[in-house]
């Protein structure tokens, strides 16, 4: 009798200890704004114990003037003012089949093994950042309605997770959020800190798809999605920038532009260094690749203008073996197959054949509009 | 004392006696529309502190305005949110002197300070930025083709002139940040003011009390190119119309005013580098109680509040939730042998 009145209590202890330790969790995680207590906690590791690659970014350390790694005069106050655009924390997500979003809205996917979630441009046009736990993964979904880019960036910074807001800064058009462990400004598309204790830090990546809402529900039948239930009053349906999509004007100024594509134009830039190559949709009439050498590197570029996708990776695999690919049509999410007779889906994950599990190498890459590489790349390459 | 308190509440009733007459004759349909205001712009709406009516030959004005604009209201076109977490406060000090070279024509220049704060929570901080520093100064021509001079129960009076950019619009969050355009105190660009006045005394064959006014400002904007900061920009043009009426009673040898506006304001969205800012500009209707306080001629004392009726608003955007203006305003002749005249309230 004595030991089960010993070992209630000490279950009891310990159920209170982890209910108070969630508690914290929960707190940190909401930071007094929303969260979403519905969410999937279980994690899924692929069953081979890996969860995600990170891409680590290899821009190198940039000199500091005044604080900053970007020209300080040229970092421009947007209007709204820091965290006058709020971030989103741990937002709801709901079923595909819950959600009435029209097939062409475009949206950015995040895959961790099994758990796919899309995060729709429509809620993050209001938004611009999502800070998020998809498979026990911290991510903070950076986009930028201005210069058309979004990215997946780990928010696991030295052992702490944070979030990031958006700073109300912009730099040549584009994002600059910042974090709130240490108030750090970063940029978006030069994947580094630029001012704060975590300038010249570079940020790690996770593999994001941008496609549309039609195509993403094909692959995927079984995503999440964000719903408009953000706990904010927008018009979720209306973009909130009129004309600009398709207008060939900008709101604020570039450091350098160039007229060779309309500004407006998406393009998937490959980033090596300072330096970016970007290749257009028209490219990529019908579901087809490209097998390009970038910075020293064998890619292949696949995508589909009709599917909406672009995405690249690099053929070379860690144990020294580069693959040949051809394009693999109509099977969503299977895009590429190999001269070994393997079949690779969006994700560069091989589903098929005999390295499957295996994983290509992800490329520093990023889809936005034209006039936005200009400014942020020493050299900016069109592929012909 | 007692005399005093049963003068106080005679004033009290007298005030509210008049604010229900005007407000009978705004439901029953006399006035058809009424008037706006819509967000934050570079600068200051100065148009709605020009004193109405026509200038009076030789006679200075000298009129201080203070007016503190409370924005925190979000709204998304006309459907006010419930979010409360931004907060924009303008204090607007504004000096305006005017000259009556004849009873027709006469010059006015207006010269606004401007005190902004912006603060947001996020909930886990709050970010406030404080921007200051002297507006825009306008200058205007008054013509006035009719004046109450004419006994004729009625004033028109039309005013024409240019709104420089000699408002600070370099106002910096940090050493080399400069704030967004629409926290400066200046535009950065030259305006072109129209504006327009008409008075009709008398309103009632018997009751020689009550009097209609109406103002019409019309800023029409131009593009400033300032690459340094923020590149092309060009503020919407702006639309601003007042009406309404005014009573004149007296307490021994004070007169005062009270007063019942309606104003239509409507802000055409800005463009910035050529592309058309969607979350800017819109129309509002505000009702605009108020009251002047004239202790003798030569002094005047205007205290009015600003309550949105309606708003739309293009997109989303923070609105006015409250509004108050107050100004003392003083005559003077060079002339000696010449009357102080004041005939016309003060409308902010």
């Amino acid at each position: 009798m004595k030991l089960v009145s010993i070992t209630a209590l000490l279950l009891s202890v310990l159920l209170i200890g982890a209910c108070n330790k969630s508690d914290e969790n929960d707190d940190r995680l909401s930071g007094g704004l929303l969260f979403n207590e519905l969410q999937d906690t279980s994690i899924d590791t692929c069953g081979t114990g890996f969860l995600l690659q990170k891409l680590e970014n290899s821009f190198q350390s940039t000199p500091i003037v005044d604080g900053w790694t970007i020209p300080s005069g040229e970092v421009k106050d947007g209007g709204p003012g820091k965290d006058g655009i709020p971030s989103l924390q741990n937002p709801e997500r709901v079923d595909a089949s819950q959600v009435d979003y029209t097939d062409d809205e475009l949206v950015v996917g995040f895959k961790a093994c099994s758990k796919m979630v899309a995060y729709p441009h429509t809620i993050l046009d209001w938004h611009e950042i999502a800070n998020d736990q998809v498979n026990g993964i911290d991510i903070a979904l950076i986009y930028c309605p201005l210069t058309g880019t979004a990215n997946a960036w780990n928010r696991t910074i030295d052992g702490q997770v944070t979030t990031f807001g958006v700073s109300g800064l912009l730099y040549n058009n584009n994002i600059v959020p910042y974090d709130r462990e240490t108030d750090s400004e970063w940029s978006q598309i030069n994947l580094s800190g630029v001012h704060g204790v975590n300038t010249n830090r570079n940020v790690e990546l996770y593999k994001v798809v941008e496609t549309t809402w039609g195509t993403w529900k094909k692959m995927y039948p079984n995503t999440k999605v964000l719903s408009e239930n953000t706990g904010f009053s927008r018009s979720y349906g209306v973009y909130p920038y009129g004309s600009y999509k398709t207008s060939n004007h900008l709101i604020f100024p570039m450091s350098n532009t160039d007229a060779r594509l309309h500004e407006k134009e998406r393009v998937l830039g490959v980033i090596d260094g300072g330096n970016v190559k970007v290749y257009r949709f028209e490219s990529f009439v019908t579901q087809g690749i490209v097998q390009d050498v970038y910075g020293g590197k064998d890619m292949v570029i696949a995508g589909s203008q009709p599917d909406n996708y672009m995405v690249s990776f690099e053929r070379k695999l860690s144990d020294g073996t580069i693959l040949d690919f051809t394009a693999v049509q109509n099977a969503l999410p299977v895009i590429l197959q190999d001269n070994e007779g393997n079949k690779w889906d969006i994700f560069g994950v091989a589903v098929e054949g005999p390295r499957s599990g295996q994983e290509l190498q992800h490329t520093r890459s990023m889809i936005g509009y034209w006039f936005a590489f200009p400014g942020f790349f020493n050299t900016v390459e069109i592929y012909e | 004392m007692i005399g005093q308190l049963i003068r106080s509440l005679c004033v009290l009733l007298h005030l509210m006696k008049t604010y229900c007459f005007f407000l009978t004759l705004i439901i029953s349909g006399y006035i058809q529309q009424g008037f706006t205001q819509g967000c934050c712009s570079g600068g200051v709406s100065m148009g709605g502190n020009m004193s109405v009516g026509s200038s009076n030959k030789n006679q200075f004005r000298i009129r201080l305005t203070y007016d503190f604009n409370t924005l925190e209201t979000i709204l998304i076109d006309d459907l006010v949110t419930e979010e409360d977490n931004r907060k924009r406060q303008v204090r607007s000090y504004i000096l305006q002197t005017e000259y009556g070279i004849s009873d027709r024509i006469g010059i006015s220049v207006v010269l606004p300070y401007i005190h902004q704060l912006r603060e947001i929570n996020s909930g886990l901080s709050i970010d406030k930025v404080v921007a200051q520093g002297i507006g825009d100064i306008m200058f205007l021509v008054k013509y006035s083709p009719i004046i109450l001079q004419d006994n004729k129960n009625i004033g028109l009076t039309l005013g024409v002139g240019p709104k420089f950019a000699t408002g600070n619009t370099l106002n910096k969050a940090d050493a080399f940040r400069f704030l967004s355009l629409d926290l400066q105190p200046g535009s950065g660009a030259i305006d072109y003011v129209f504006w327009l006045s008409f008075l009709k005394t008398n309103l009632l064959k018997n009751q020689h009390r009550l009097h209609a006014m109406f103002t019409m400002n019309y800023r029409m904007t131009t593009a400033v190119d300032n690459h340094e900061v923020w590149g092309e920009a060009e503020l919407g043009n702006e639309l601003q119309l007042t009406g309404g009426f005014y009573d004149r009673f007296y307490i021994g040898a004070v007169s005062i005013d009270p007063l019942l506006l309606i104003r239509y304001r409507s802000v055409v969205r800005d463009v910035r580098n050529g592309q058309t800012v969607d979350q800017s500009g819109g129309e509002e209707y505000q009702f605009m109680p108020g009251f002047n306080v004239n202790p003798s001629p030569k002094i005047t004392w205007n205290f009015n509040i600003n309550l949105p009726i309606y708003r739309r608003m293009n997109g989303t955007q923070v609105a006015t939730t409250y509004k108050f203006s107050t100004s003392i305003a003083y005559r003077f002749s060079v002339k000696k042998d010449d009357d102080i005249i004041f005939l016309i309230p003060d409308e902010n």
